[in-house]
């Protein structure tokens, strides 16, 4: 068993499309029973703009954009309440235009020292090829690894992995499941994607990096 | 292809309080040459009313504490430690029996749990009713100033009713069924 441990996970819902962002300000979620007063009572709000509305609650953070909209949980909060809240959101905007839709876990793990955490970087971004061509001493940024399901069509996984800028000696992980929306029924299907997926989808993050960790850490 | 990702077009974390999310990596590197210190409703009630007889005899009642409801500080981490989903069966006296599925270990079998109403915070009490289902996490809360907590915790899901166009097309699909199965 690899020696890590888990320090920071959360997850996010993105959407790509066009939104408008005045709407989505805390009350109005309050108001239409998608978040309970008092968090909504407590919202920092931090930003308000015809092109970008940001704020935060005790469990989510959010940011809209005209042509994105962006929902997080908060550092180890549980993920399927995001779900559900994004569920609640396009049911009640059911006509909003949106075209994709990303499924994210992020997790930030830490090494028990520097050598196990270089291995990893070592071995996935092997720095022999380097030698005689780059002057110091090259060291992995970000790696990131692209692959396409056929279905839904048009989806794909794609991780990316970086030294953790939050845990000292850590990684890490982010996994976005892309899905497409199909021609016809756009935002439903993708909600039925998030309403079906979401859970696997979370867990197939977690499984990646750790199968990524513990590979790293194995001999050879 | 679209960015989908969560730091693709994002802020950066400082304009985001306590964000866990990656930002800028510029000063970090990973590898073995690195020399060290560089490394800087839908319905509510989505399940049946009435949970049948011979079912919960199969269940296990499970006897747990009544902790005081809890809300926490928005800088305080949450480390989870068991994960349930849990429906309400029946509602009575100041408490509600729910069948709980533990997301944790999916493996483990259903539980039927009694939960006081004081453990659930006061815009949630308008929830909790046959067929609702909530969260309920155990786990530990470290504040920023280092304090450890034991959480309990209960949230009830928060899912719209049907719009007026779903219930539209379900008429319409109902009526397309029907017309299949009684045209001849």
């Amino acid at each position: 068993m690899a020696d890590y441990e888990l320090k920071l996970s959360g997850a996010s819902v993105v959407l790509v499309g066009s939104f408008n962002p005045a709407i989505f300000q805390p009350e109005w979620f309050a108001r239409n029973g998608l978040l309970p007063q008092g968090e909504v009572d407590s919202a920092e709000m931090q930003v308000i703009h015809p092109q970008l509305c940001q704020f935060e609650t005790e469990r989510f953070t959010f940011q809209i954009t005209t042509d994105r909209f962006t929902g997080m949980t908060k550092p180890n909060t549980i993920a399927d309440p995001l779900r559900d809240l994004i569920l609640g959101t396009f049911f009640v905007l059911e006509h909003t235009p949106v075209t994709a839709m990303g499924m994210n876990r992020m997790l930030h793990f830490a090494f028990p020292n520097e050598e196990a955490w270089h291995r990893l970087g070592d071995k996935l971004a092997p720095k022999a090829p380097w030698k005689g061509i780059l002057e110091g001493r090259p060291g992995m940024r970000n790696l990131e690894i692209i692959t396409f399901r056929e279905t839904p069509k048009g989806s794909s996984v794609m991780v990316k992995i970086q030294p953790s800028v939050l845990v000292p000696l850590g990684v890490y992980f982010e996994v976005n499941d892309h899905n497409l929306a199909s021609e016809g029924t756009g935002l439903k299907s993708l909600m039925e994607i998030l309403r079906g997926e979401w859970e696997s989808s979370q867990k197939k993050g977690d499984e990646i990096a750790r199968h990524i960790l513990d590979w790293a850490a194995a001999e050879g | 292809m679209q960015d989908t990702s969560s730091t693709g077009q994002l802020l950066k974390a400082d304009t985001l309080g306590e964000s866990y999310r990656q930002v800028d990596t510029s000063k970090f590197k990973i590898g073995h040459e690195l020399s060290a210190g560089t490394r800087q409703s839908l319905p509510q009630t989505t399940l049946p009313q009435e949970m049948p007889a011979n079912e919960r005899e199969f269940l296990t009642y499970v006897t747990r504490p009544t902790p005081k409801p809890h809300r926490p500080r928005s800088a305080s981490i949450l480390r989870p430690r068991q994960i349930w989903e849990g429906t309400v069966v029946e509602c009575e006296n100041g408490s509600f029996l729910a069948r709980v599925t533990d997301k944790t270990n999916p493996a483990n079998t259903d539980e039927l749990v009694t939960f006081e109403l004081e453990e659930v915070s006061p815009e949630d009490k308008k929830l909790v009713q046959p067929g609702a289902s909530f969260y309920w996490t155990i786990g530990v809360e470290s504040s920023p100033a280092g304090q450890i907590q034991n959480i309990d915790r209960v949230i009830f899901r928060r899912l719209p009713g049907w719009s007026a166009s779903s219930v539209r097309a379900a008429e319409r699909e109902a009526k397309e069924i029907a017309q299949l199965l009684f045209s001849e």
